[in-house]
């Protein structure tokens, strides 16, 4: 199930919320949290249950038997123990073919490439399970003594299959102490409201523009054209950010309704002036991850500079391969690990100076994302390397009477997807309450509280317009 | 501020708060009501795309373990969600709004290239067919011919249920309309036609198959239908959207039927369509020419089958009022509401009545030729012409019995060419080879010399999988 289906808002969270609202008691609030996120989980096909089930059994007995062992080597083992497992079942299910692939095209062998279905939301609630036992491990946080707590905080349906990496800590007393005011309601409303109609509306519509002006079929490489390709990658840019933050708007949407209060995951990315800025400000649950139980633990910076960058090298390799099992992924991952180490050496510095030399670490930095999403498209070599040709009319004609119609005809759409992007609107929202209040001008005042408690229905109401009549509705995160 | 107004602003705050979380509970609220409680109020059908809506699926073991049956559980839910139809028109109108919506050239063709007529017809210089019929002993007009049998369906086994005398109000809601390619220049929606020769190629044997199949017994006509394009647009346009010159793509095609059989009487509508380019001869918002252009087409039909075709203003016109065709439904241009098509017809003079086969070829129904759709959807007035895409159709003329018998063979654009044949037989059979498996020639050999019409519009045999079809009833 996804959250943008009209199944998911209306016979899933509507009685959800419905009955979690006629319940008084914490506990019993979250029995109906878990039962509808194993429904939840399960409606993608049931059989992969057991597998979170497994793995949140197994990190949760580890984290126990963490919490009764002295440090020492036993400890160290329940840790390698949780890692191997964890790690390895990653590997097997999302990562056997494309070893399997590659071991066949070196050695021939195996022959046939086993077809392994990668369970939806594995690589999310995986590291939010070894997040969990290596923070007890680290004594960051106390060990949950019952297992369907643990169950719940990696099957919650708010952030099980598109994340963000929900740390056990940033929820663990709110799982048993939370209240719930009318703020916490209507900012989840509003926020999951918004998250909605960026994925319902913009970014499926974005996704329409890319799909057909950056094609992702070998037939469709026949027609394409300079122009169209660099508006439908920058549809691209804009649909990969509107639907990813989307989702995780709406799960912290969902979270704050509840009562849980989940960290932000991203914080407009493309304002970024660097590419380390960009990736402060990008899916900053797994930057975040990948830095505090690989980075570091490996040494980080504090080994020298050699050891410095082999380590960003491993981070980086881990990035790319952690979103898909293809070499394109990785050599994304190495692609931003050449830019970052770069701004590490010289260039960091030199963008900072002045005010000319941000706006060209704008640019610049939007230019690298812009390619680095050309990369991350296209998983046959051969579209990506026709598609970069094209980008730069070599191989085909850069003028496109598609591209010029598509602009056209979507201009408004284009740039209020742009205005999406961009932190505008939370200005201007801010900005004339804040300036409305100090100039007691109360009428005014009132008249932004109407939109702001008529909006989300709105919203809600024009996503599902555009679910309806609209089939197209992509998930991206089933590679994950 | 003193403290009493902040304490009633925040009181207010909060009620705002409140109102927020009321409203969108309502909203959630009424989606609950209409998705899981008002199951009758869910659509079969919608008219709007023309097309059956998905069926909650049956449950199975398997399909369930591995996910397909809670899948598509969530597609039916989507898809047959109650309001669906306006919610749709609603979002069309947004969508509308998206941009400085007028022009969509998103297409140039792309296709095969035309083989060299000129290289082609010379290989075959001795053998170039002739626009004229050759020597037409007999019009169907003047020929003794004996009365045939009551006309039976194509199917071998008797269906179970006898004619009924159903209407075939139905099938107006079931039959998919189709487009490729479009681009959309003044509000007006144009086919931008590719070029497939395999699809030629196969179509020329086939139709040449028939040719020599039914030597002697049938005359055999071939009318192929140039796209809206190639007859409303600009040269200038043309060489942007880098259309073909389908003129030279009609010439290839006749010439590869004309290599299989010299049976095969070509009947050239394209000149006598392109003189009179100016009148209202293709739907603006459908792939399908309209009546006058079919008219035009049945001119010419007449000129080389030896008829006499009635004049326009002898027939009854049939306004069936706004229509928005499959390039504004299927293809999504929802601009084209602002420039709509007025779907007219013209009642034969003879009879209207016809029965046909749906596509189950189950249950015969019985319907009119032209119809007066103004009380349908806007959608489907197209379907109006002989109650649009079906296996089998078959008409009777009442004051005729000199058994003559005409057998069109056609596509949807056949549906509103065949209405003005049936005042020139005596039984009008019509066959939609997308839906018909059986014979052409054992059909063809129940009558007595009929006329054949291959009736088809160049960008609907530009198929292989459709001209595998068309091969289906040839052999």
């Amino acid at each position: 199930m996804v959250f943008s289906s009209l199944l998911f808002i209306f016979a899933f969270l509507a009685p959800q919320l419905l009955i979690y609202f006629l319940i008084k008691k914490q506990q019993t609030r979250n029995i109906v949290l878990l039962a509808f996120s194993l429904v939840f989980y399960a409606w993608g096909g049931p059989v992969y249950l057991i597998l979170l089930l497994l793995e949140a059994f197994t990190s949760w007995l580890t984290a126990r038997e963490l919490s009764r062992t002295p440090y020492g080597k036993m400890k160290k083992a329940w840790l390698v123990l949780e890692c191997t497992v964890m790690i390895g079942l990653i590997f097997v299910f999302k990562y056997t073919g494309f070893f399997a692939w590659n071991l066949q095209k070196i050695f021939g062998w195996p022959k046939v490439i086993p077809e392994i279905v990668l369970p939806i939301g594995i690589s999310f609630y995986t590291f939010q399970l070894l997040s969990y036992v290596i923070d007890v491990y680290r004594g960051e946080v106390e060990a949950q003594p019952r297992f369907w707590k643990i169950l719940l905080y990696a099957s919650l349906f708010h952030q099980c299959i598109a994340g963000p990496i929900v740390r056990y800590k940033t929820v663990a007393d709110e799982i048993d102490n939370r209240e719930i005011t009318a703020k916490d309601v209507s900012e989840g409303v509003r926020r999951f409201a918004v998250g909605l109609a960026k994925k319902a509306i913009l970014a499926n519509g974005c996704a329409q523009i890319a799909d057909k002006l950056a094609p992702l079929t070998a037939d469709g490489m026949s027609g394409i054209h300079g122009a169209g390709l660099w508006l439908g990658m920058f549809a691209y840019m804009l649909q990969i950010y509107l639907d990813f933050s989307a989702y995780s708007d709406m799960a912290i949407g969902m979270g704050r309704m509840v009562g849980f209060h989940y960290l932000e995951n991203f914080d407009y990315p493309y304002t970024a002036g660097t590419v380390q800025d960009f990736w402060r400000r990008w899916h900053i649950s797994l930057s975040t991850f990948f830095r505090d139980y690989v980075y570091i633990p490996l040494g980080g910076n504090r080994k020298g500079q050699g050891r410095t960058y082999l380590n960003l090298f491993i981070v980086w390799g881990l990035t790319g391969l952690w979103h898909g099992a293809s070499w394109n992924y990785i050599l994304w991952g190495l692609y931003y690990f050449i830019f970052l180490s770069i701004e590490r050496l010289f260039l960091g510095e030199i963008l900072k100076k002045n005010m000319i030399t941000k706006i060209i670490g704008h640019i610049y930095t939007l230019l690298v994302v812009f390619f680095g999403w050309v990369l991350f498209r296209y998983t046959d070599s051969a579209m990506l390397f026709e598609v970069l040709k094209g980008l730069f009319g070599i191989g085909h004609s850069f003028a496109s009477l598609e591209a010029g119609s598509v602009f056209m005809n979507n201009i408004f759409f284009l740039v209020l997807a742009v205005v999406g992007v961009f932190p505008l609107g939370k200005k201007l929202r801010t900005l004339l309450r804040r300036e409305t209040w100090r100039s007691k001008q109360l009428v005014l005042f009132n008249t932004l509280n109407v939109i702001d408690a008529v909006v989300p229905a709105g919203l809600v109401i024009l996503s599902v317009l555009a679910l309806v009549g609209n089939s197209y509705n992509p998930f991206l995160y089933f590679q994950f | 501020m003193d403290n009493e107004t902040v304490q009633k602003q925040k009181r207010l705050n909060l009620f705002f708060r409140t109102l927020g979380i009321m409203l969108f509970s309502l909203v959630l609220f009424v989606g609950f009501v209409l998705g899981c409680v008002l199951f009758p109020m869910r659509p079969e059908e919608s008219v709007l795309e023309n097309r059956k809506l998905t069926k909650f699926p049956k449950f199975t073991a398997d399909s369930f373990l591995s996910g397909e049956y809670t899948s598509q559980v969530s597609t039916w839910f989507a898809d047959t969600f109650p309001l669906r139809e306006t919610m749709v028109k609603a979002e069309w109108g947004i969508q509308n709004k998206y941009g400085l919506r007028r022009d969509a050239i998103n297409n140039v063709a792309d296709g095969d290239d035309v083989p060299d007529i000129d290289e082609l017809l010379s290989s075959i210089e001795e053998e170039t067919p002739q626009e004229e019929p050759e020597t037409v002993t007999e019009t169907a007009e003047t020929s003794s011919q004996e009365a045939t049998e009551p006309t039976e369906p194509p199917t071998t086994e008797e269906p179970e249920t006898v004619p009924e005398s159903v209407d075939g109000e139905e099938m107006y809601r079931m039959n998919p309309q189709e487009a490729g390619a479009v681009n959309v220049k003044d509000l007006v929606g144009y086919c931008v036609y590719g070029f497939n020769r395999k699809a030629a190629d196969e179509y020329a044997v086939h139709v040449g198959a028939m040719g020599e199949a039914l030597k002697g017994k049938a005359r055999v006509f071939e009318l192929l239908i140039p796209n809206n394009s190639a007859i409303l647009l600009d040269d200038a346009t043309k060489a942007e959207w880098k259309l073909l010159d389908e003129r030279k793509v009609i010439q290839y095609f006749t010439a590869m039927t004309y290599q299989q059989s010299k049976e095969v009487k070509y009947v050239n509508i394209y000149d006598i369509l392109a003189e009179h380019s100016s009148e209202y001869l293709y739907f603006k918002t459908d792939h399908h020419w309209t009546q006058l252009g079919a008219y035009y087409a049945y001119v010419k039909y007449c000129e080389e089958a030896g008829l006499t075709p009635h004049e326009l203003s002898e027939y009854t016109e049939v306004d069936s009022g706004p229509f928005l065709g499959s390039y504004y439904k299927t293809n999504g241009y929802a601009q084209l509401a602002e420039n709509p098509d007025e779907c007219i017809g013209y009642e034969p003079i003879a009879t209207n009545d016809f029965t046909f086969y749906d596509r189950d070829q189950d249950k015969m129904r019985t319907g009119k030729l032209v119809r007066n759709m103004s009380e349908y959807d806007v959608a489907v007035k197209y379907q109006g012409f002989i109650s649009g895409d079906t296996a089998y159709s078959e008409a009777h003329n009442p004051n005729l019995s000199d058994g003559s018998c005409c057998i069109v063979v056609k596509e949807s654009f056949g549906n509103c060419f065949v209405p003005f044949l049936i005042d020139h037989y005596e039984t009008l059979i019509v066959i939609d080879y997308r839906y018909n498996t059986n014979s052409l020639v054992e059909l063809a050999n129940r009558y007595n010399a009929p006329d054949i019409i291959f009736c088809n519009n160049l960008e609907a045999i530009s198929d292989l999988y459709v001209m595998s079809q068309l091969g289906g009833i040839c052999y």
